[in-house]
């Protein structure tokens, strides 16, 4: 176990350094860089840039060495300094901007998370168990209308919504007069009131997605030999099912943990930007539209991490739940 | 006065009866009927054994006992009296979910089930799902549990019990699984045991060490058993009563000598005589009862099995259904050829079909005349390397094949044999190029063509191989690929690997069809609509698609159900002299290559122990691996006492660790000091080729049939 622990450690190193040159490479090829971007935002708001101020701009900004000499320097001080480079278009150091950002992110996507798991697997579970009752029918229109309800439409309906019938000011996730205020009682309590409509709109989806998995895979092994085992053991249906197919029934979700760790800082993004929330996926599509090549780097580059770190976390995890894997 | 004391004399005895049981499921496509009015009994201390093909309803009915039969499925009618040790109760009063039924289950009545590695859970060790077993039903520490738990395992001979509660089923051998199962069974001492064909998934020599297990533990114990099983064999050295199940009901019950010498139904008598015998010198025909169980779903008037039954009466059977006669002491048969006035005599009766008329009359390859060698494989070995460490280096080798030597010559039916382990897949699948070999030579001679070096062989040269030798799976199930129609599965090889028209084609797959015994017109439809034995013909007809010199047949029938056995074997065998073809037949159950076979190579551990015509192995065998084989195979007569020879305990070595000796050694009876360090080589030894030192000295005690 050791050893497969000490060999994944070492595979994430190569895979990270090819991560991240394929990310630098590609965020480097549209044509252009950040100087274009901002001599075009300049002139379009009247002011005069010279060729020789925007040569200045490309020099600070070292934009005029070669790519690979750029990426050299932003990975090294990464890893020296954790210093992830300069955002050009907020004028600030990339660290200062992401980690809120991501904190942020993180509390968005974790509650809406548990709210898929704690109303999902119950259900899903129903459904397996009482296959074609009332019950199982009315989960499955509710999923598939779950799954088949565009997020960010969803999101609109319930903006109006609370708009309308709660007067709630909408959008974001802190009412005007507490954005810049510090941390406060009434400020959480504000958060939290804030928080239900994206927690809301980001868990639909994913709970309808989760209670079909969860029902076949909990159907598939209702089925296998070793329930009946269980049964004629003379244990109580609910145990028998607990201890047994569900338990089994869970591996393929526990597999698919990798996915989640990547939902947790990556932001739905569409929803995140109708909703306006400060969250993560907005901010990289900013940052990928105006070429502020080192933000949206760093964000490829904290995506990419956490797949990795995710992936390892969940097959430890199923190899400590399941045996069969464990021994291999 | 005399009437209650009967009565409580029958109350005392039997321990459960079951009355006109019907179970039926309630499908989407209509009513599934698996138990149909049948009623049995069980004596407290006794053995009945349920037989019957499979589709007859043995194992639901043996699960309606304990209510386990699932949604779709209800219990529609009739009792089961159970006398139990909380007074005599009718459990299908009882709620399937209730407390009630659950203090009965695994506490008064245990169940064991065919495949101990789906039957126990493969996330929880051994000693987690023992222990729930225990404390389910018995108010104790856990301590005290596992303390019960390492006795439970020592009761059922496991090795190293401590050891064992730790493992899970992935890391024991098939009999150890069932061993465990058997454990978690006796959990909590019950006085019923159901046991849903135990043995079936098994191995000859583990087979006869399970029942071994499960006949002293029901003396011990003083339990009684229902045990569930397709092998007559498998009755004979188990029953005390014996219940004949054919869809859905008893037809004929009794005790097990009385069933054995004097059978009625002709059903009964058709199982009876399918048995597959040890008979190398094939004296006798191989009996097959012709068609199938219907499906479960038909509504039969009348007696069920009148469609292949060749002395039903028309008018009667097929309009009244037969009632159960009492014939003899405790002994009933439901057939109307024994009612009436014109009742006859079960001795008038002859036995039942042969499958074609077809009778092998020759006994293979004359010893004169020297054919041509078709497939010769000179010293193959077939490694595979183990991996580990951090960086997944080589440490270590699984030795599946040790330098084996084998020529099979034309028109010949060679039998290879072994346990679980042994290498003959391994084997089988070199000759074909599944396995490359590490180490040897192959060769395939071809009239008027240069020979084919299968080692080598590359491209058209494989084309060539895979036309000339072909394979027959074990699974029938698992081997034909349900998406695609029969047309296609037995078209494939024809399109890959010959330039025939489709039209050609289709007309071939046709001729092979009938060849097999199946109707041309079944080209179309898809393999799932099929029984077992269909199924496995659908396999031979691919096999012979481009009509190949060598069929390598791995496991054919072992899948099967005995009457469907014979049918198969006896298509093998015509097929082989029709054809003149050369086959290789790998089995682990001696008495199905027995009859098959010209010569019989025995393997144990990827080594040839013992090389021989199949006349002379089983009357004198020469090695002791392969009288312990002989000794494994159930007798099916239950007059004759089995061979006194103990079952073969443990099995075969871990082929990456080989013992420096024999390697049979370890479990060998005769064994001595140079067994145990000097590996004995191969040699001659009168006619036959044994790898044993004490070839020549052991007297070693052959088939008793």
């Amino acid at each position: 176990m050791t050893n497969y622990l000490l060999r994944r450690l070492l595979y994430m190193i190569p895979t990270l350094i090819a991560v991240s040159f394929v990310a630098f490479a590609v965020i480097t090829l549209p044509p252009g860089d950040y100087a274009d971007t901002y001599v075009l935002a300049a002139r379009q708001s009247g002011q005069v840039v010279t060729p020789e101020q925007e040569q200045a701009i490309r020099e600070f900004y070292k934009l005029d060495r070669p790519w690979i000499v750029q990426y050299w320097d932003w990975t090294s001080s990464i890893i020296t300094r954790g210093d992830f480079g300069f955002s050009f278009q907020w004028d600030l150091p990339v660290n200062e901007l992401i980690w809120p950002r991501l904190a942020m992110t993180f509390v968005v996507s974790f509650s809406s998370l548990m709210l898929v798991w704690i109303i999902a697997i119950p259900i899903g579970v129903y459904s397996a168990v009482r296959q074609y009752s009332v019950g199982d029918m009315l989960a499955t229109i509710f999923g598939f209308i779950g799954l088949a309800i565009p997020n960010f439409l969803f999101a609109l309906v319930l903006m109006y919504v609370s708009f309308r019938y709660f007067g709630a000011s909408v959008g974001g996730l802190f009412s005007p007069e507490y954005i810049n205020a510090p941390w406060s009682f009434a400020k959480l309590g504000d958060f939290l009131g804030k928080l239900w409509l994206p927690m809301v709109v980001l868990g639909t989806a994913g709970t309808a997605g989760l209670i079909r998995v969860v029902r076949a895979n909990l159907l598939d092994e209702l089925k296998k030999p070793y329930v009946v085992t269980a049964r004629a053991k003379g244990m109580r249906e609910r145990d028998a099912i607990r201890k047994y197919p569900l338990r089994i029934a869970l591996n393929p979700f526990v597999s698919s943990l990798n996915d989640v760790f990547v939902q947790l800082v990556s932001g739905a993004t569409i929803v995140s930007v109708v909703l306006s929330l400060q969250t993560t996926g907005p901010l990289l599509l900013e940052a990928l539209r105006a070429e502020d090549m080192y933000l949206a780097g760093s964000f490829i580059m904290m995506l990419s991490l956490l797949t990795v770190v995710g992936t390892l976390v969940s097959d430890l995890l199923l190899a400590w739940l399941d045996p069969r894997i464990r021994f291999r | 006065m005399e009437g209650v004391d009967v009565e409580a004399m029958t109350r005392s005895d039997t321990i459960l009866r079951v009355e006109e049981l019907q179970t039926t499921f309630n499908t989407d496509e209509g009513k599934v009927r698996a138990v149909r009015r049948a009623s049995f009994s069980v004596e407290r201390g006794k053995t009945l054994c349920i037989v019957g093909e499979s589709g007859c309803g043995k194992s639901v009915a043996a699960r309606s006992i304990l209510q386990l039969v699932q949604h779709p499925g209800v219990i529609e009618g009739g009792s089961i009296h159970f006398d139990g040790p909380r007074g005599a109760v009718d459990l299908t009063t009882l709620d399937p979910y209730g407390a009630e039924i659950r203090a009965v289950r695994g506490n008064d009545i245990a169940m064991i089930f065919q495949e101990p590695m789906s039957a126990l859970s493969p996330v929880h060790t051994i000693g987690q799902q023992i222990i729930e077993a225990i404390q389910l039903h018995r108010d104790v520490t856990r301590s005290e549990a596992y303390a019960r738990a390492v006795t439970l395992l020592d009761r059922v001979r496991m090795p190293d019990p401590e050891k064992r509660l730790a493992s899970y089923t992935f890391e024991l051998s098939g009999g150890m699984r069932q061993r465990a199962m058997i454990a978690m069974a006796l959990a909590c001492d019950p006085q019923l045991l159901i046991a849903d064909e135990p043995t079936t998934a098994l191995d000859v020599t583990t087979q006869a060490t399970i029942l071994d297990l499960l006949r002293e533990l029901q003396r011990e114990q003083d339990m009684s058993l229902i045990l569930i099983t397709h092998d007559l064999g498998v009755v004979a050295e188990m029953a005390d009563d014996v219940a004949v199940m054919y869809l859905g009901r008893v037809v004929e019950s009794g005790p097990v000598g009385e069933v054995f010498a004097n059978p009625h139904h002709p059903y009964t008598r058709g199982l009876l005589a399918s048995i597959p015998r040890i008979d190398p010198e094939r004296a006798h025909r191989r009996f097959a009862i012709p068609g199938n169980v219907p499906s479960a779903m038909t509504e039969i008037q009348g007696c069920a099995f009148q469609d292949r039954c060749p002395f039903a009466i028309p008018g009667r059977c097929d309009v009244d259904r037969p009632v159960t006669l009492e014939i003899g002491e405790a002994h009933g048969v439901a057939c109307h050829l024994f009612d009436g006035d014109d009742a006859a005599s079960p001795e008038a009766l002859p036995w039942l079909g042969v499958e074609d008329d077809y009778a092998p009359s020759h006994v293979g390859v004359d010893d004169e005349v020297q054919e041509s060698v078709v497939l010769d494989v000179r010293e193959v070995d077939v490694h595979y390397p183990v991996h580990g460490g951090l960086l997944q280096r080589r440490i270590g080798t699984v030795r599946a094949v040790e330098g084996v030597s084998l020529s099979l010559r034309k028109g010949e039916t060679v039998g290879l044999v072994g346990e679980s382990g042994s290498g003959k897949t391994s084997f089988a699948h070199t000759l074909v190029r599944l396995h490359p070999p590490t180490r040897g030579v192959i060769t395939l001679h071809r009239d008027g063509r240069e020979p084919l070096d299968v080692v080598h062989a590359e491209r058209g040269e494989l084309r060539n191989l895979y036309r000339s030798v072909r394979m027959v799976f074990q699974d029938p199930y698992g081997s034909l690929d349900p998406r695609l129609p029969v047309r296609e599965v037995i078209g494939e090889p024809i399109d890959l690997l010959t330039d025939v028209t489709r039209r050609e084609r289709n007309d071939r797959v046709g001729d092979l069809l009938d060849v097999v015994g199946l109707s041309p017109d079944i080209a179309t439809r898809y393999v799932h609509a099929f029984s077992g034995g269909q199924r496995q013909r659908i396999g031979i007809a691919r096999a012979l698609a481009t009509d190949p010199q060598v069929l390598i047949a791995d496991e054919p029938v072992s899948a099967l159900d005995v009457s469907v056995q014979a049918q198969v074997l006896n298509l093998l065998e015509r097929l082989v002299a029709e054809r003149g073809l050369t086959m290789l037949f790998v089995s682990h159950d001696l008495s199905v290559v027995s009859s098959l076979c010209d010569r019989v190579v025995v393997l144990y551990a990827g080594e040839i122990v013992e090389e021989a015509r199949s006349t002379s192995l089983y009357r004198t065998p020469r090695h002791p691996y392969t009288e312990a084989l002989l000794a494994a195979v159930p007798v099916p007569d239950p007059s004759v006492k089995r061979n006194e020879l103990p079952p073969l305990q443990g099995g075969v070595p871990d082929p990456a660790n080989r013992p420096a000796g024999c390697a049979f050694a370890a479990r060998c009876r005769y064994a001595t000091e140079r067994c145990r360090d000097e590996r004995p080589a191969l040699r001659e030894v009168g006619d036959a080729r044994v790898a044993c030192h004490h070839a020549e000295e052991l007297e070693l005690v052959g088939a008793s049939a």
